[in-house]
């Protein structure tokens, strides 16, 4: 069966842990790397936000990431060395000189830039998005703003059909965009704009009627069907968890 | 004041009462509901019929608070609902009494699971999470989706998103529930599967108001009123409304088949169901076999032009592995006219995107007048095969109609004046050049339809394929743009489209190619398929023939329509006599 969203239903002892204990690993995971700058520290950290796709069954939803994420390591890698002046001289390109030590940092900073993309995709895998917003709700914000800060997860998968009806109505009319320049290019993009725009507030018309009708916003106590508990779990998570900036900080002192 | 949603209503207080309503919506002239008194008591099932732009859904929003608090206008007159002043009430509130189920069920589902979006509304509610399951399982357990609680809303079919879209509401334990045109998009299996729960909350005691478009399902209900123009024009038991061809007629609304056959042969008053109607009609009438004869023999002498799409063993799969087309072909002539039918996911829209190479074909081949489609370039096959899809809003995007219709053959860079003379053809041929100058945004559903289908015809295509072209039109609509595609036919344009309404299959095509799991079941002549030896065949496909074609076969014929059902008939002798 066809997934939408990145969530994946096979559970795993992640998807089990509390939505709130799933964000704060998730926000302290992401910022552990900027306590490594070396190639070494960044690409273990790698290593175990892979090992941690693999605990979470997220293989999936990284392919479908994969071009995205190969595409922006790639880059890294290329421009980063060109800012580097220092350390020992590789070769030169139209000039400017290429370091060792600057290409080392580049693939330190692809390494730390897919570390935070697989966190991020480890939490969708694991998390629902009714459970990051109960998570939010926890921690204080209220409901309807966590609601909105959800939407786009949510709208998503039915957003890009629309976007390639309208891709497909158009190209049956003999309508390309693949030709001319960048501006008259940039032009052949308002044919498939306008209608996809029309549609988003139209549908956005429809939803808002919708979740009215279904009690949105009524000033009542709001209950929650997703089933929360702390457990020795979490505890253990959020433990093994803050190994992570621990480690990397001990290592940059080891340094 | 706040409205709990566990209270009742007062028993004899009525569900919906309105006495003089009438609205306009801000920025409009005219009133979208004028003068509206409508009653539906406690318990009752309710249908209300119309021409689109009668004002159906705008009363609809009414009774749920919608309007006037969502979308302002001028509102006056006397609505009460369950007891109620809907606009002293915030629509939230109001929510645990009145549930509402839109048309489009795709923007109305929002959670990442089934259970979790039939769950909303409860936890809005504010009701205990041990209850919320139990609701949410009674509720899909009503609709049929029980253990589909872990599914995905975006992976269902359109069916089971309607009626995910009811279990939903029906959580909230309304007393009364508006169902908005809750199966315009739906295959006729699906659409049978919606009126079931419909008439599941009929025996729990709930009131229903259901808007819809057409008579047939509605046979079970406690009355039909027809609106037209902002108010009732009429309103009954079912059988009073459906005896009433003419005026259902003039509302928009397809008249009863066999009724309005049994009033083309003066019977009164006119029968509704099969059986009353054969009796009646075997009576005083005989059938007129050399007549029938004609019309097969003058079907059956019918010239079949050159071949000019020709699918060979098309399979395709959108993830590797899972087909959804299995090893199809298929040759349309020059000049056809097919309908291509079945359910929902069967694969019609996968197949005839092949058609102008919008898909390419996993395996197999797609030849135009000999060329293999994958190798010809998009813009060059819309020179010769047109797609109207099935929203006209998925393209348009000028200011004026004539800009959108100029679009089409301007891409495919015909001469200027090559250009005007399409748009001018275009323009006629759809009725639309009074309408040239307008904001096509402005036009109704109607309408932009048939904008799409001259966008479409001013590239100048040999053939046009028009994918479910009448979704969301009204009678009147469905009736201008199949006779359109008629006269195009008889100019020499092959018309495919894909559709669920059988009756406009029956009434319009000349061959019919069924789809059941991805695979062609039947393709042949539109009469054979819908004779009664293919019965089981076009049950296979998930549906079912109009109801003039199964009254036709107990008479040993297949009639059409009901014009042609009644020309096959003659006053028997003996009838004559005694009158």
């Amino acid at each position: 069966m066809r997934n939408y969203g990145l969530y994946s239903r096979r559970i795993t002892a992640l998807h089990r842990l509390h939505p709130v204990t799933k964000l704060v690993c998730a926000v302290i995971l992401v910022l552990s790397p900027l306590l490594a700058s070396d190639l070494k520290p960044s690409a273990s950290y790698l290593l175990c936000c892979l090992v941690l796709v693999g605990a979470a069954h997220g293989w999936s939803s990284l392919r479908r990431l994969a071009p995205i994420v190969v595409a922006m390591a790639l880059v890294t890698v290329v421009v980063w060395p060109f800012f580097c002046r220092e350390g020992r001289p590789v070769f030169s390109v139209l000039g400017l000189l290429i370091t060792h030590e600057g290409f080392q940092h580049g693939v330190a900073m692809a390494c730390r830039l897919v570390s935070f993309i697989l966190v991020g995709v480890v939490f969708l895998t694991v998390t629902r998005v009714e459970e990051l917003m109960t998570a939010l709700s926890r921690l204080g914000l209220p409901f309807p703003l966590t609601f909105s800060l959800t939407l786009s997860f949510r709208l998503a998968p039915a957003f890009m059909t629309t976007i390639e009806t309208i891709r497909d109505a158009q190209r049956a009319r003999g309508h390309t965009v693949d030709k001319g320049n960048l501006i008259r290019r940039a032009a052949k993009h308002v044919p498939l704009i306008i209608p996809v725009i029309l549609h988003a507030i139209r549908a956005t018309d429809v939803l808002a009627m919708a979740l009215e009708s279904r009690g949105f916003g009524k000033n009542a106590r709001r209950t929650s069907i997703v089933r929360l508990s702390f457990s020795a779990r979490d505890v253990a998570a959020l433990a093994v968890t803050m190994l992570a900036p621990a480690a990397l900080l001990a290592w940059r002192l080891a340094l | 004041m706040a409205v709990s949603g566990s209270e009742r209503p007062a028993p004899g207080k009525p569900a919906i009462m309105a006495r003089g309503l009438r609205f306009c919506y801000k920025d409009s002239q005219s009133p979208a509901i004028d003068g509206l008194d409508f009653t539906v008591k406690p318990g009752e099932v309710v249908a209300i019929v119309g021409h689109t732009g009668a004002g159906k859904s705008t009363f609809v929003k009414c009774i749920n608070g919608l309007i006037p608090h969502f979308q302002p206008g001028e509102l006056s007159g006397l609505l009460r609902v369950l007891g109620l002043d809907p606009s002293e009430h915030s629509v939230a509130d109001l929510s645990g009494r009145v549930g509402i189920v839109f048309q489009e069920f795709e923007n109305q589902l929002f959670s990442t699971s089934v259970e979790q979006e039939v769950a909303f509304g409860p936890e809005n509610l504010g009701i205990e999470p041990e209850q919320i399951r139990q609701r949410v399982s009674e509720s899909l357990a009503l609709v049929g989706l029980s253990g589909f609680e872990q599914r995905e809303p975006a992976g269902l079919s359109g069916g089971e998103k309607q009626r995910l879209a009811i279990a939903s509401v029906l959580a909230m334990r309304p007393s009364l529930l508006l169902l908005d045109e809750p199966t315009t998009d739906l295959d006729p299996e699906a659409r049978a599967s919606i009126y079931q729960i419909i008439n599941s909350l009929r025996q729990m005691g709930r009131s229903v108001l259901v808007v819809d478009h057409q008579v047939e399902a509605l046979l079970d209900f406690d009355s039909i009123a027809v609106m037209a123009k902002g108010s009732i024009v009429f309103a009954g038991r079912p059988e009073e409304v459906c005896a009433k061809s003419k005026q259902l007629a003039q509302a928009g609304v397809r008249p009863h088949q066999v009724a309005l056959a049994c009033q083309m042969l003066n019977i009164d008053p006119a029968p509704l169901a099969a059986d009353e109607a054969f009796r009646a009609i075997n009576q005083d009438f005989s059938v007129d076999l050399g007549r029938y004869d004609r019309v097969l023999r003058c079907e059956s002498s019918l010239r079949v032009g050159a071949p000019i799409i020709e699918v060979e063993n098309l399979s395709f799969s959108y993830v590797k592995g899972e087909f959804v087309l299995h090893d199809v072909s298929l040759t349309v002539a020059e000049g056809d006219f097919v309908a291509i039918v079945g359910r929902n996911g069967s694969g019609k829209t996968t197949f005839v995107k092949h058609l102008n190479g919008l898909l390419k074909p996993t395996l197999g081949s797609v030849r135009f007048r000999g060329r293999q489609v994958r190798e010809l370039r998009l813009s060059e096959t819309a020179r010769h095969i047109g797609y109207v899809f099935q929203n006209p809003d998925s393209q348009i995007f000028c200011e004026t109609v004539e800009d959108e219709v100029r679009f089409g053959p301007k891409n495919l860079g015909y001469s200027d004046e090559q250009i005007e003379r399409f748009v001018e053809e275009a323009l006629a041929t759809v009725k639309l050049q009074q309408k040239r100058a307008s904001d096509p945004f402005c036009l109704t559903k109607g309408e932009r339809q048939r904008v799409a289908v001259a966008s479409t015809l001013a590239c100048n295509p040999e053939v046009i394929i028009l994918d479910e072209p009448t979704t969301g039109l009204d009678y009147v609509q469905e009736q201008k743009l199949m006779g359109m595609l008629q006269e195009l036919n008889a100019l020499g344009k092959t018309i495919i489209f894909v559709t669920h309404s059988l009756w406009l299959v029956a009434q319009y095509a000349r061959r019919v190619v069924a789809f059941c799991d991805g695979r062609i079941i039947y393709d042949g002549p539109v009469r054979k398929f819908f004779s009664e030896q293919n019965a089981e065949l076009v049950a296979r496909a998930g549906l079912a023939p109009p109801d003039i074609v199964k009254l036709s076969h107990r008479f040993g014929l297949t009639a059409l329509s009901p014009a042609e059902f009644a020309s096959f008939f003659v006053k028997s002798r003996g009838s004559a006599r005694a009158s």
